[in-house]
């Protein structure tokens, strides 16, 4: 009951902060221009040119689209935007005045930071399924391949934002601080990236 | 039956995260308050007062001594769902209507969907925003903000409030309702502490006051005890003439603030009588005699300009 109330309160927040609609408004542009971008003709030269390399199915040149669009860059572009535009939450919560009011209600702490983390969560779990899952359908429905191991991606992307959202979590709680705690994160992220 | 019970509460702060430098918040504070008490805790700025209450209620933690609220430790997070708190400078989230912050924070202190529905209504009416209720926050004033704050103390009808600067903001006709929702609730047997600056108010509706200045505790007592001076007594009487004010004035340590009116230090049960003898052998009757009251603010001010 109160992990859903904290959870209601960030959507709450998420859409009052435009959070969700700068989301759902970025998302729908990729995938506007992915609709526009795979034509017909585009999926046949691929596989022209894959055939001419050597790769002659179908499945392999939908899986090299989808795995080109979920590489490296890709996704750290994707977690930075999804780490700048939900590492506000933390820091807004521990405000004076908002704060003590939550820890004076019958409520421990752990849950509140629990609250607040799930909510972080469900909000990026709902944008990859968003995205990523729009993008497989698209490509699944232009090529006539259904590869439903893909959708793996939303999970592990979202669990890579999991993990560093409990830094941001964590370096908001010591800080205070949304900005250096984005910074803290986003230095984190890169590592990751070049490893 | 004492609600709240403060043991030797000691607060430090460090000034920095790395300092090892110490701020004294709180030093070796002690007092109790009862049930169905007004309790008014009063001090200048940064005697401890926040500190001290943020303790009570578990926000922050002493560094020595304890604390307990309804015979259980303050840590104890259960005893939150008897207690309702209205912080200072409180802050609710801007895109949320009144409805809404009474909704949230309801359903936080443990209130289920039903009861809300109907407790909303009834604590924004009582609080007098009832018309403002679906209007989002961010156009409320500072008075209907401290209004909304109170209800949201009260929502989960608690047996103890903390109210830190309750009228804070708010016009003369607001702080009399303010203050008649609070003598409503003691007569519901509810225990207020009440954190305030706007001493004439705590005067007029705290039973007790503790004084705090520095982080210590100065005085503890009912408004009466505090306000009352110990040896100094005011006279009414009828028309007093030259001579006899002369000798009052010279005999007695007495100072005329009227015609028929002086007051007079007595520092025993004789030296009063003796006056009163003065006055009875020449004839002047006497109308009262009383204990002279200093207000509150007076005793606050000369308390801690006495202690500085």
């Amino acid at each position: 009951m109160v992990l859903f109330t904290f959870i209601r309160g960030v959507f709450k927040e998420a859409l009052a902060k435009k959070i969700l609609l700068t989301i759902i408004g970025f998302f729908s542009l990729l995938i506007i221009l992915l609709v526009v971008g795979i034509t017909n003709s585009y999926v046949e030269g691929m596989q022209a040119m894959l055939e001419a390399g050597g790769q002659n199915t179908l499945s392999q040149a939908v899986n090299s689209l989808l795995s080109g669009m979920t590489s490296k860059i890709p996704m750290f572009m994707l977690i930075t935007l999804m780490i700048i535009l939900t590492s506000s939450f933390i820091p807004d919560m521990l405000k004076k005045g908002h704060i003590d009011l939550l820890l004076s209600k019958p409520i421990s702490r752990t849950k509140i930071i629990v609250g607040h983390f799930l909510a972080g969560i469900i909000i990026v779990l709902l944008s990859f399924i968003l995205l990523l899952g729009i993008i497989w359908l698209i490509i699944s429905m232009k090529t006539g391949y259904w590869n439903f191991e893909f959708l793996k991606v939303i999970l592990i992307f979202t669990l890579i934002y999991a993990v560093l959202y409990s830094s941001v979590i964590f370096f908001g709680l010591v800080t205070r601080s949304t900005i250096l705690s984005i910074i803290i994160n986003l230095f984190n992220l890169f590592k990751i990236k070049i490893s | 039956m004492n609600v709240i019970e403060i043991n030797s509460v000691t607060k430090h702060f460090s000034q920095g995260r790395f300092s090892k430098d110490k701020i004294k918040a709180l030093e070796n504070v002690s007092f109790n308050v009862g049930q169905g008490e007004i309790f008014g805790l009063l001090g200048p700025n940064g005697a401890g007062k926040t500190t001290l209450v943020k303790i009570l209620i578990g926000i922050t933690f002493a560094t020595k001594g304890n604390a307990r609220i309804f015979d259980k430790n303050v840590t104890d997070t259960h005893i939150k769902k008897r207690i309702g708190y209205l912080p200072e400078n409180h802050r609710y989230p801007y895109y949320y209507t009144g409805e809404q912050v009474i909704d949230y924070f309801g359903r936080l202190s443990g209130l289920k969907k039903n009861d809300l529905d109907k407790l909303t209504y009834k604590y924004l009416k009582i609080t007098g925003i009832d018309q403002w209720g679906t209007t989002k926050i961010k156009k409320y004033s500072k008075g209907m903000m401290q209004r909304l704050g109170l209800a949201q103390a009260m929502i989960n009808n608690p047996d103890l409030i903390f109210l830190d600067e309750p009228t804070d903001g708010v016009d003369p006709i607001g702080r009399k309702e303010i203050r008649d929702v609070l003598l409503d609730l003691k007569s519901q047997g509810k225990t207020i502490f009440l954190n305030s600056h706007l001493l004439s108010e705590v005067e007029l509706i705290c039973d007790r006051v503790a004084i705090l200045n520095k982080g210590n505790l100065l005085k503890v007592g009912s408004v009466d005890d505090i306000t009352t001076t110990e040896n100094i007594y005011v006279f009414i009487t009828s028309d007093l003439n030259d001579e006899i004010s002369s000798k009052i004035l010279n005999e007695h340590k007495s100072t005329l603030t009227g015609k028929n009116e002086f007051r007079c230090t007595a520092n025993t049960i004789e030296e009063l009588n003796s006056v009163i003898d003065v006055l009875r052998k020449s004839g002047v009757l006497i109308h009262s005699v009383s204990k002279e009251k200093n207000s509150l603010e007076d005793m606050f001010i000369n308390l801690i300009e006495q202690k500085n």
